[in-house]
């Protein structure tokens, strides 16, 4: 008899109840704030010239809280990947640290790439 | 070995106290706890302990179980706020002296701790759990063989027992009960990596719709959850890429 099923909702802290969730949590938090900045970008990019951004007054330290919370948003995602993804050298299952500490190399090698070759107008600005 | 493990291994019987959400709608259409003091050993699963709670203390607990060995998915319930199978978790490992065993968060509960699992089951019907032919082979012509190496690629999704610990553990299912959910992805992708099967698209049509696999926020508990190592969110990413790769398809084929 359906009507005597009894339907608990999902606790409206839910994500405070474990480490995991609220890790996941602040990553889904950190999405909404990395697309706020790049709206911004997108904005001064359509007003001004990028020589010019550096003048102004929010730029600085919006990029520096977008970059801390890109950072969190990347550390955190590539750390659920390595969870998920069996990587196997013959027989041997890399362990999940070994794993998350090669995508983070990886990560860290093409940022640098793309820092050296295509990101230096920023760079001067920061 | 842990120094709990080597105590626990000197002491050959122990008293554990096991605190049950009860809900029996015939009396009270509140929950409570109940706690019942067992004496266990080192080999006492969580299992165990109901049923000498069922057998000696209290006959209308309510609770599913089966095969007593992690291979029919029956016993899923919530032990110290996480989903295990009861038949599983020995009580040794969990070194708490008291125990809080629930219903599977996120399904509706009938009574104590069963749970009403229609809704996943439902879906993991919609998916084309089954391989398909466009054409079938004639008796003469022989068997659909597969190699082992086609057999590897959708082993590991096939482990699934329908547990349904992933769908306690996925708190977007929890959210939004329409999502297809964690064991429903992972059943999909059983048969989207299976040779046999010839219906690919018509499965990929159904599951990345509405409600499908980009529902999937990539919280990654539900494989952690798994009993049986069949990594749904694995799964369900896979699903994302061919998901993606499919639609691209139709839209050039279209152009």
């Amino acid at each position: 008899m359906k009507s005597n099923l009894l339907q608990i909702p999902l606790a409206r802290w839910w994500w405070t109840k474990k480490l995991t969730y609220f890790v996941y949590f602040v990553r889904e938090f950190t999405g909404v704030v990395i697309a706020t900045y790049i709206f911004y970008l997108l904005y001064l990019y359509a007003k001004y010239d990028p020589g010019y951004f550096k003048e102004l007054h929010l730029f600085r330290p919006f990029t520096w809280i977008a970059l801390i919370f890109a950072l969190i948003h990347t550390v955190t995602w590539l750390y659920v990947t390595a969870r998920i993804v069996p990587v196997r050298v013959g027989r041997v299952q890399i362990p999940q640290l070994i794993l998350f500490i090669m995508l983070m190399g990886v990560w860290c090698g093409i940022s640098m790439l793309l820092l050296l070759y295509f990101y230096d107008p920023i760079i001067y600005t920061l | 070995m842990p120094m709990g493990h080597r105590i626990l291994n000197l002491m050959k019987h122990f008293t554990v106290t096991i605190r049950i959400q009860r809900y029996m709608p015939q009396h009270d259409e509140k929950t409570c706890y109940q706690d019942f003091k067992v004496l266990v050993t080192k080999d006492t699963t969580v299992l165990d302990a109901l049923n000498m709670i069922k057998d000696y203390q209290d006959g209308s607990l309510a609770y599913r179980w089966s095969c007593r060995m992690a291979i029919c998915g029956s016993c899923g319930m919530m032990i110290n706020r996480k989903p295990m199978l009861a038949c599983q978790t020995f009580i040794k490992d969990l070194l708490k002296n008291v125990i809080v065993v629930e219903p599977l968060r996120n399904f509706p509960v009938i009574k104590d701790l069963v749970v009403d699992i229609d809704d996943p089951m439902e879906k993991m019907r919609g998916v084309m759990p089954y391989v398909e032919r466009m054409k079938q082979k004639s008796l003469e012509e022989g068997e659909y063989d597969q190699t082992p190496e086609q057999l590897a690629v959708f082993k590991k999704t096939s482990q699934c027992i329908k547990c349904m610990l992933c769908y306690a553990a996925c708190p977007v299912y929890g959210l939004d009960r329409k999502f297809i959910g964690p064991a429903a992805g992972a059943l999909a992708m059983r048969y989207q990596d299976d040779s046999r099967d010839e219906t690919k698209n018509e499965r990929l049509e159904r599951v990345i719709g509405k409600d499908g696999v980009w529902n999937c926020s990539f919280v990654g508990e539900c494989s952690v959850a798994c009993p049986k190592g069949v990594d749904p969110a694995l799964a369900l990413q896979k699903l994302k890429i061919a998901g993606v790769i499919h639609s691209t398809k139709k839209i050039l084929h279209r152009l």
